[in-house]
């Protein structure tokens, strides 16, 4: 698998991240240090949005339009972080992959300290739930 | 007060450690070798300098077993059970550690006795101080994973470094958290995390 297509995965990965935050965010149930932090991890995950696209730019490669965002998350505030916890580690599945299939040292870099942002945004989501923030000593998303 | 803090020059003179101070935010940043990130595999890369990266994280989760062990007694509810997790999964970390050493052909880092962490710790007279010792040392052992992860040939050891980088950032939004009621700005401070934003 070349780099490139690597890279292409994680985006539409991460856009996704973006709307679901973008849900969060916007939602008027969500309050507190929810809110707080749904407005700051929208903020990281349109950083992470960005920089895959400069890599793809950086590789002379097209950068794909956005597709379908999927499913908004919807109901009550615990369900929408528990959609957030779910997708964050799908995220954090895929930057562990990405550590074997990617080969530029700037790639593998940047997708270790994304992975470990996803990380933190997951052990900061579980306590928002009242749940152990960090149950494992090796986080491999799932 | 004398303000218990533990920094990256101070591990580095403890442990007698060289780690690099490169390091790259973001995935375009910084090209070196890779400038133009098409693919290259870093050609420095070799089984030895995997061994000495390996062998150095081991050294930093010999430290943070020994830094759990000295703060647990100062630490109540909450805060202690977390402690005591993260003890725990420190342990876990340098025995994996050790074994990826021993079957690369190397002779594990061994801790140091408990006697020489102590006397190289800060002072530590509460459990303020801990959390602030704690989460500087955490940061030490994230930044030199971030440095060290992109520099490993082999896959497999940069999957298990990053799955403990991963862990050891959780540790320090944990505690990070403790130390401001909470606040998600300072538990997680940066998008990319690198360990070199500090509380």
């Amino acid at each position: 698998m070349r780099d490139q297509d690597v890279v292409e995965g994680l985006l539409r990965l991460e856009r996704r991240s973006v709307a679901i935050y973008e849900a969060l965010a916007s939602s008027a149930e969500l309050r507190g240090r929810a809110a707080a932090a749904a407005d700051l991890f929208l903020a990281h995950e349109r950083r992470h949005v960005e920089a895959l696209k400069q890599a793809l730019v950086t590789m002379n490669a097209a950068v794909p339009a956005p597709g379908s965002a999927g499913e908004q998350p919807a109901g009550a505030p615990r369900e929408m972080i528990r959609t957030a916890i779910d997708h964050e580690l799908r995220c954090i599945r895929s930057y562990h992959s990405g550590q074997v299939t990617l080969k530029a040292p700037t790639l593998l870099a940047g997708a270790a300290g994304t992975m470990a942002n996803e990380a933190q945004h997951l052990a900061f989501l579980r306590g928002l739930l009242g749940e152990d923030p960090v149950p494992v000593a090796f986080v491999t998303g799932r | 007060m004398n303000q218990p803090s533990w920094n990256r020059r101070d591990f580095l003179r403890f442990a007698g450690l060289a780690l690099s101070t490169a390091g790259s935010v973001g995935f375009a940043a910084c090209g070196g070798e890779d400038r133009a990130g098409v693919g290259v595999r870093d050609p420095r890369a070799t089984p030895e300098r995997d061994r000495a990266i390996v062998n150095g994280a081991l050294t930093l989760e010999n430290t943070a077993v020994a830094a759990y062990a000295t703060g647990l007694p100062l630490l109540r509810g909450e805060v202690r059970r977390h402690a005591e997790r993260f003890l725990a999964q420190e342990r876990e970390h340098a025995s994996a550690l050790a074994g990826l050493v021993r079957d690369m052909g190397g002779e594990p880092n061994r801790p140091k006795p408990p006697a020489e962490y102590r006397a190289a710790f800060p002072r530590l007279p509460d459990q303020a101080a801990f959390l602030r010792f704690a989460s500087d040392l955490e940061n030490v052992a994230i930044s030199a994973y971030a440095e060290g992860i992109p520099k490993l040939r082999e896959a497999r050891l940069r999957q298990i470094t990053s799955s403990i980088f991963c862990d050891e950032a959780q540790h320090a939004t944990v505690l990070l958290g403790a130390r401001s009621d909470g606040d998600p700005r300072a538990s997680v401070p940066e998008p990319f995390v690198t360990g070199r934003v500090r509380a």
